[in-house]
Order: C-alpha cells, then sequence, then structure tokens
C-alpha cells in the first residue's frame, strides 16, 4: 500500500513540477500589454492582453465575418495588417492569394496581438451592429432543414446574396460564438429575414437555432458578403444550388424579377429525393416572373419508378445538358465542394469568364 | 556486444541510416505524410523534429535514471525510495515532459525570434503527438543507453527523419507529374514509396549495428 500511496505521490509531483515550469514560462515571456491598436486610422484603442486579433475586434464591437469559430478553416475573416509587416502562416495561406497576401491581407483568427498594430477592415463591417431579431416562425421544410423567419428592424438592409452572421450561446464560454447563414428573403421586403438552416448532428449552431420557437429572442450582425447581381439585363444569369445552398439564390431570384426580370435568368436546384426539394412554389412563382427564365430540379437518389417526372442525376449534369450561354453571364454557384468542383470544367467549356463565377462552397 | 561499450557516434551514424527511426520502426508517419507534400514545409518540420527530439530525449533520459528507475530514489529514509516503482509511469512521463518542453520552447520562440516562430509556428504543436520522438525516448530506455548515447541517438533519429521527410518531398515533387492509378493518389502512393525507400534503406544493414 505505501508502495503505492509514494509511487503515485512522487508521480504527481513530477507532473506538478512540468505544470509549473510552463506556467513560470507563460509569466515570463508571453508579451504583454498594453498594445495600441489603429482601426482604419480613425479608432484607436489600448489593448491590455495577448490575444488573436479576432477576438480583440469582437470585444471592440467590430463584427469582422468569421463562420468557423476562429479555426482558420473558413478563410472569411480577413483584414489588411498595414503596420507591422508579418509573413502569414501556412493556414492562411490556403485562404489568401499571392496578390492579396502581398498587400498585408491577413486573418484574423490568426493574427495574435503581440506588439502595437495598425489594420483595415472594409467600411460598412466597421458600421455593422448588433441586432435583435424575433423568431417568427421555424417551420421543418425538409429533412433536417428548417425554413427559419425572423422579424427585424426596419432600418437592417440587405442585397441579395448577402449574409448575417448568428450569436449561438456557447455553453463553455459567456459570449459565445457567430455562425454564418445565408439570407433567403426578398432584399426588397425590409423587417424580414428568411434563413434556410440545414441539422448538422453534434453541432454547436444549426442545433440551437432548429430548437428556437416563435417568440424566442436572437441577436445577429451583418449583413456581410461581396456578391452582387449585374443589373444589366443583357448580362444572363446561371445559379445553381446544392441542398440549402439554394438559400442565397433565392434571395439573388427574388432581387432579378424585381429590378431586372427582361434578364435570361437559369435556375438549378439538386437535391437527394423528392423529399429534400422544398420552396418549389416559391421558385416556381419566381420564374414565372421571369419572362427568360427557367427552374430545373435534379433529384440524385430519387427511387427507380416514383412518381418524379423532373431530371434524374446530379445538378452538374443537369446543368450540361440544358444549359447554354446566351452570350455574357453571371454565375453563382452555392452547395457542396463537389458539386462546385464539378461545374468548373462544365463552365470553362462554354467559355465562362472564371471573374464571373462566384462560388460558395460549404 | 553490451549496449553501454557503444560509441556515441555509431549510434548516430546508425540512426541516420541502417534503424532510421522512420524507415525501419515506421513511427512518425502520420506528420512524414502530411509534410511531406511540400519542400519548405518538409524542412521546417524536420528541423524541429532534430531539435525537438535532441533535447527531449535528454531530458526524459535524466528524469527515467534519476527518478523513474528502479533504485533511483533510493536515498529517500526508511527503504521506502527501493520500494516505489515508477517504471510503468514512463510512457506517460515522457508524453508529459515533451509537452511541456515543446509549449516552453514554442514560446521562447515567440518572444526571442518572431521570425522562427513563424517558421515553425506550426510545426511544434505538431511534434507533441508525433510518435517518433516518444518512441526514441522508449528504445533508449529499452536499449539502455547512457546519456551520451541517448542525445547521440535522439539527434540521429532527429537527423533521419529529416533526411527521409526530405527524400519524401523530393520524390513526391515528382510524382505531381506522374500518372497514378486512381485510388493510389496522394496517401497511397506515398506510403508504396515509403515502403521502397525503406527496403533501399536496407542497402545500409550492414554498416553499422546497434540493436
Amino acid at each position: 500500500m505505501t508502495t503505492l500511496l509514494a509511487s503515485l505521490l512522487v508521480f504527481l509531483l513530477l507532473m506538478e513540477l512540468l505544470v509549473a515550469g510552463i506556467l513560470l514560462a507563460r509569466r515570463f515571456l508571453r508579451p504583454r500589454g498594453p498594445f495600441k491598436l489603429t482601426i482604419n486610422d480613425t479608432r484607436e484603442v489600448v489593448l491590455d492582453e495577448s490575444d488573436t486579433l479576432m477576438n480583440h475586434l469582437y470585444a471592440q464591437g467590430v463584427f469582422i465575418p468569421s463562420s468557423c469559430g476562429g479555426r482558420g478553416t473558413c478563410g472569411l475573416c480577413r483584414v489588411r495588417v498595414e503596420a507591422p509587416r508579418q509573413p502569414c502562416t501556412p493556414v492562411e495561406e490556403d485562404h489568401l492569394t499571392p496578390a492579396q497576401r502581398a498587400a498585408g491581407f491577413r486573418l484574423a483568427c490568426q493574427v495574435k496581438v503581440q506588439s502595437d498594430l495598425a489594420i483595415r477592415v472594409p467600411d460598412e463591417i466597421l458600421d455593422a451592429r448588433e441586432r435583435e431579431a424575433r423568431v417568427v416562425s421555424n417551420i421543418l421544410v425538409a429533412p433536417g432543414i428548417t425554413h427559419l423567419v425572423l422579424a427585424v428592424p426596419e432600418d437592417f438592409t440587405f442585397h441579395a446574396g448577402q449574409y448575417v452572421q448568428l450569436r449561438i450561446p456557447d455553453p463553455d464560454g459567456a459570449a459565445g460564438v457567430f455562425r454564418a447563414y445565408s439570407i433567403a428573403s426578398d432584399p426588397a421586403v425590409r423587417g424580414t429575414l428568411e434563413l434556410a438552416v440545414k441539422l448538422v448532428p453534434g453541432g454547436l449552431g444549426s442545433p440551437w437555432l432548429h430548437a428556437r420557437r416563435p417568440g424566442d429572442v436572437l441577436s445577429f450582425t451583418g449583413p456581410y458578403g461581396e456578391w452582387r447581381l449585374e443589373p444589366d439585363p443583357a448580362v444572363g444569369l446561371l445559379l445553381v444550388g446544392g441542398g440549402v445552398g439554394l438559400t442565397p439564390l433565392r434571395a439573388i431570384l427574388h432581387e432579378a424579377a424585381t429590378r431586372c426580370p427582361d434578364k435570361p435568368v437559369h435556375f438549378f436546384f439538386g437535391a437527394r429525393s423528392q423529399d429534400d426539394l422544398f420552396w418549389t412554389d416559391r421558385l416556381d412563382a419566381l420564374a414565372a416572373r421571369l419572362p427568360r427564365g427557367s427552374a430545373t430540379y435534379a433529384l440524385s437518389h430519387e427511387p427507380e419508378g416514383s412518381s418524379w417526372s423532373g431530371a434524374r442525376g446530379f445538378v452538374h449534369e443537369a446543368v450540361d445538358a440544358a444549359w447554354e450561354p446566351e452570350g455574357p453571364v453571371q454565375v453563382f454557384l452555392c452547395g457542396p465542394p463537389p458539386m462546385i468542383d464539378a461545374l468548373r470544367p462544365i463552365l470553362d467549356e462554354r467559355g465562362v469568364e472564371p471573374e464571373r463565377v462566384f462560388t460558395d462552397a460549404f | 556486444m553490451n549496449p553501454g561499450d557503444i560509441s556515441p557516434l555509431t549510434i548516430l551514424i546508425a540512426a541516420i541510416f541502417t534503424n532510421n527511426i522512420l524507415l525501419s520502426n515506421y513511427l512518425g508517419m502520420c506528420s512524414f505524410i502530411a509534410l511531406s507534400r511540400r519542400l519548405d514545409t518538409a524542412v521546417g518540420m524536420g528541423l524541429a523534429v532534430t531539435f525537438v527530439s535532441t533535447f527531449t530525449t535528454a531530458l526524459n533520459w535524466v528524469i527515467y535514471h534519476r527518478v523513474l528507475a528502479r533504485g533511483a530514489l533510493s536515498f529517500l529514509p526508511g527503504g521506502l525510495g527501493d520500494r516505489i516503482q515508477l517504471e510503468i509511469f514512463a510512457l506517460i512521463v515522457f508524453i508529459a515532459v515533451i509537452a511541456a518542453f515543446v509549449q516552453v520552447v514554442e514560446m521562447v520562440l515567440e518572444r526571442f525570434s518572431p521570425a522562427m516562430h513563424q517558421a515553425l509556428g506550426l510545426f511544434l504543436p505538431l511534434i507533441t503527438v508525433n510518435c517518433a520522438i516518444l518512441g526514441v525516448a522508449l528504445f533508449m530506455v529499452i536499449r539502455g543507453y547512457g546519456f551520451f548515447q541517448a542525445v547521440a541517438y535522439g539527434f540521429g533519429s532527429g537527423l533521419g527523419w529529416l533526411l527521409a521527410v526530405l527524400l519524401m518531398a523530393g520524390l513526391r515533387r515528382r510524382l505531381r507529374f506522374s500518372t497514378v492509378p486512381r485510388g493510389l493518389e496522394g496517401v497511397g502512393i506515398t506510403l508504396i514509396v515509403t515502403g521502397i525507400m525503406a527496403m533501399a534503406f536496407m542497402a545500409f544493414a550492414g554498416m553499422v549495428r546497434i540493436q
């Protein structure tokens, strides 16, 4: 017995020593503030401790977009670090083009504030405020996909294709985390936001959002995103959405139907089976308002011999079979990465200029 | 031959060529495959492994032989030191020592050499879970090395890993331009090439012998 206890004691002592060593090192080696952070030459804040730039910006009420919670996987939290210039980490290299890197762009979640720093963010982000929204309805429209309707302040405006970030309570932290969701509703309609949220089992954001009931209040920031519909009616429009990737495309259809109904608009929506299709009545109604518009639904896993009379197979196959550009065209693709990868060669083949193709893979 | 008699220089050479930790023990595979994709990351990780493996082996040798080994604590009163058995904790202690060492090194680099920290920053945390480093510490105990032998073994194993990952990064640069059968792209062909490389390294086998 004494053998066991004494052995354990020595072992624990050894571990405590290691921990003490780390804490000591941290005490003496970690750079400590205060640091001066300058944002867009206009705002100056003094920071007391070393943390990631993203956490500091959120604490200062500067809501830069981010959907991965600071893990460096979404690449949305781009900011320009003007001084001092630092090289990128390998994590950032995947998300920044060489031109962006040369211009000093970094991902805010990967920048550690350890000295005075001057950064630049788009002005609209500096203006982005956190607002409150009330849940109007929250109804499942397809397996695992809920249609969340929010009542928002009347002064909130957005462009089609933009997204908002919802604040999700974090079980570990008081501040919560942000998750990005595209807006599906008509930009012309003030005071209402419609989102589609796909349930990710074990995720942090989607299960919480699926459990919201009418009357619940949540907060959001935004709008974010650089997707802009080309208003010129001579420029055609190709929209391809896979599953819940349909969301921002519905907003673009709304805007096209309102602002430039003469545009040739081709809309493709890929899902697994008839059960997974949603909002088809709204989409058909929108397509009917566009005289040169078409809506195609492609089902990849619909059982043989079912009542489905539309296209079968993957959505990129439907695009390949049915779509030819009529002059210049603007393309929006939103869906799983394999869908987008499969569509790129099809677009290349038809001579679509890469800078006219806007993608959102998730 | 008694393992205590082998010269550290022999162990160093053997750890690089004949007993390469990666090619003969297949340890440190995950980071090897992940980081041999590019030459610059391969160099960075290789140097970091060499550095950490050398110093943690020295640290672990001292801790094992001065604390954990049977009879190391015999100075304790009442014969307690002879009854204490800590050898079974060696695995956990080694992991903890490696993790703590890496943490401290990261902080030192961050403070005094930001450029170096930028270059190695990503690789250091990866090393905490690199089984090659742990493997070196455990082999050093099993083979009964003395302090200088252990340090030479740690340094040599790091260099051996660096050599292997550099060779692989060079090979993979060529692989990128060759037609690999479908399904074998990426990790599959890398594992096969590693196997062939390990066989090629067997040509060194007669040179020196340490176990």
